[in-house]
């Protein structure tokens, strides 16, 4: 346990203070341009992670009359949906796990921030006190940026939001922008919908209300962040289940294309019949292709 | 992509969780160190505050038996970070996080008057001063620092009655150090007051006045009591810098590079010799000891980081230096027998306390007093290197 606080304190905490502190220190000695700053850098180094996990929910979500056929056509056969669920997501490239990288490294990273806020404006003599031995003595500039000022805009970001709503209600926003666009604009299965949705409303909702109790500087990270995150999301996959109507990206009709021709070749090879229609043109399509993989068999 | 979302969900949670359990934004209980009173009435009674806000007076000659202590209320009692000082009229003072300043009776620990300064939490401690001149305007005054970067100079005149601000001096940045009073030096028909600013700078007043005489800038926050030896002021900085400034221009006389930042007290072996050294412990947990040109005579690196500040006595013929590291472990030295090389001595004796410290020691006939973070107070004989005794003083309602 003393190993993993050791490797978690190195190797999260005390590059995530240091860099806060220093860039603290270069950019006119305002916490919160280095908090908005620190999210940037964060979300520049995970941007090849996050355009695949975009692209990765973007492909699930066009696979999803692919795999309600797979569901029909294997129905009580759970080792046979499992089996072709993954031949399909293999000649697609797509890991099932591969979107889960980015939420993987978002929460250390959110974690991080936490204590790192904490540590850096050090309110009190025995949080001075940590924070001196984990400052690097060579990198410049930190020592003498100590102690940090925690104003910024109307906010202390040591502290909860004074207002106290704007702030919860700008992480709610963000939170529930960035879940609606990341969301497939249509999911196949209904019961995944209705999941999917509520969790959609869920967890701004969330969000916003522990925002009452946490420093305002984790705040202004998390709708830092998700600013990015729309903007990567919207160059990548368009306005997904935001604004469904208006999901016309060229990226995304090549992605369907490129499913849709990826779907035929699948069925000449695995499926010997058109096992039923899907929802949609999506659907019709493949059901004609199907029918055309099935002639050419026979 | 839903069980990503009760991922995202549960870690949330668990962030929340710990965020409520260790928030870390207020005080944990104060690091005061122990005063030793010694005055014909209090015969050795040791002041100190415990890890609550509560005042405690320990007889020294009863094993640390406990005389009184303050009341403690959960809405009123806050943690005190300043050691104790002997104040006019049989009184203790003391500063506390909720930013008053505290006048309590040595005798019984009632409260003589109580006066908040500017709801910024008071750290540094208190520096009290008396006027022997009988025909001047003033008898006694109290100065202090603030979190919110001011420095205020008080007149205390009335018996039990609160002080009134004499002036006020604002800097750019908390004040958490303890300013220091230096009295009547060369032909100067006013007092000195010395203090550091989280703001980088130590400031010289006419304490009279509160007219800045001069400001000398550092590269950190300056956040421990300087030290006046002769004509020169002795300051640590958290830019890991000892900076020598010449008591009267405020013009830098040599700088010193250490490992750490520079916040505890200094010890000196005899301040009024004048081929005293200085003993300057680092954050990182390394001893110096200086002469007054800033030539390094010896060092000690511990094995961990030192918040408390050393103290220096005389005792049967020993130049005794003791500091503790925070982890708990009381380090000795003879300073006799340390070389002047800069290479390292060693103590000549440790005792193991075992818990964490923070507070400065203190020193008195022989006996090191520590303030212990799990709420006790320990007396450790220096010769004989014994634990005399140890004394609980957790809160009590």
């Amino acid at each position: 346990m003393e190993f993993i606080s050791l490797i978690w304190t190195e190797a999260v905490i005390r590059p995530m203070t240091n860099s806060l502190v220093f860039l603290y220190a270069v950019l006119f000695e305002n916490f919160g341009i280095a908090i908005i700053c620190f999210t940037f850098i964060i979300r520049l180094a995970t941007f090849p992670l996050t355009v695949k996990q975009a692209r990765m929910t973007k492909q699930m979500g066009l696979m999803q009359p692919k795999l309600q056929e797979i569901q029909k056509k294997y129905k009580g056969d759970r080792q046979a949906i499992s089996r072709e669920t993954m031949k399909l997501y293999k000649t697609q490239g797509i890991s099932p796990f591969g979107c889960l990288g980015p939420f993987a490294l978002q929460f250390p990273i959110f974690i991080g921030m936490f204590f790192a806020i904490r540590d850096t404006l050090a309110t009190t003599p025995e949080a001075l006190v940590g924070l001196g031995p984990k400052l690097y003595s060579a990198l410049p500039l930190v020592d003498s940026a100590i102690p940090v000022s925690d104003g910024f805009l109307w906010l202390n970001l040591g502290s909860p939001d004074p207002s106290p709503l704007i702030m919860p209600v700008l992480v709610g926003l963000s939170t529930f922008v960035l879940s609606k666009m990341s969301m497939a604009s249509k999911n196949a299965d209904p019961r995944q919908a209705s999941m999917a949705k509520t969790m959609t409303f869920m967890m701004p909702i969330f969000l916003a209300f522990i925002t009452f109790s946490f420093p305002s500087g984790l705040a202004l990270y998390w709708i830092s962040s998700n600013l990015v995150g729309i903007i990567i999301q919207y160059f990548t996959s368009g306005w997904g289940g935001l604004f469904p109507n208006k999901e016309v990206t060229s990226d995304s009709k090549t992605l369907e294309k490129e499913l849709i021709s990826d779907g035929q070749d699948n069925e000449r090879g695995n499926f010997s019949e058109n096992s039923g229609g899907g929802d949609g043109a999506r659907n019709q399509r493949a059901k004609r292709s199907s029918k055309r993989g099935s002639g050419r068999r026979n | 992509m839903n069980k990503l979302y009760l991922v995202l969900l549960c870690s949330l949670a668990l962030v929340t969780s710990m965020a409520c359990a260790n928030s870390g934004y207020g005080p944990q209980g104060g690091w005061s160190g122990p005063t030793v009173d010694n005055s014909p009435f209090g015969d050795q009674t040791i002041l100190v505050a415990n890890q609550s806000g509560q005042i405690l007076a320990l007889d020294g000659n009863r094993r640390g038996q406990i005389k009184w202590r303050t009341p403690y209320d959960e809405e009123t009692t806050s943690p005190v970070y300043s050691t104790l000082v002997l104040g006019p009229n049989n009184s203790g003072l003391f500063g506390t996080w909720d930013g008053r300043l505290v006048a309590i009776d040595r005798g019984d620990g009632t409260e003589q008057w109580s006066y908040s300064l500017d709801q910024g939490p008071i750290i540094g401690g208190v520096a009290f001063s008396t006027n022997t001149d009988k025909e001047s305007s003033w008898k006694h005054r109290i100065y202090a620092g603030s979190s919110n970067g001011t420095l205020f100079a008080l007149n205390l005149s009335e018996i039990n009655q609160p002080p009134t601000i004499l002036w006020e001096f604002q800097t750019q940045d908390k004040i958490w150090a303890t300013p220091l009073i230096h009295t009547y030096p060369q032909n100067i028909d006013h007092n000195i007051l010395i203090f550091g600013s989280m703001d980088h700078k130590v400031y010289a007043l006419n304490s009279d006045t509160g007219e800045e005489l001069w400001q000398f800038e550092t590269n950190g926050a300056v956040a421990g009591m300087p030290l006046i030896i002769g004509d020169t002021v002795y300051a640590g900085s958290f830019d890991r810098h000892l900076y020598a400034i010449d008591l009267f221009s405020g013009k830098k006389k040599w700088t010193f590079k250490t490992d750490g930042w520079l916040w505890n007290q200094f010890a000196v072996d005899n301040v009024q010799s004048a081929d005293a050294n200085l003993y300057i412990p680092s954050r990182e947990g390394t001893l110096y000891a200086l002469d007054q040109e800033g030539n390094l005579l010896w060092q000690y690196a511990a094995d961990s980081k030192v918040i408390s500040s050393p103290v220096f006595t005389h005792d049967n013929e020993l130049n005794l230096l003791s500091m503790i590291t925070e982890k708990g472990t009381l380090l000795v030295f003879d300073t006799t027998k340390c070389p002047h090389n800069g290479s390292s001595c060693s103590p000549i004796w440790s005792y193991i306390v075992g818990e964490k410290v923070q507070a400065p020691l203190t020193v008195f006939d022989g006996i090191v007093y520590i303030n212990v973070m799990d709420d006790s107070v320990r007396g450790v004989h220096l010769s004989e290197a014994i634990e005399l005794w140890n004394r609980s003083i957790a809160k009590q309602d």
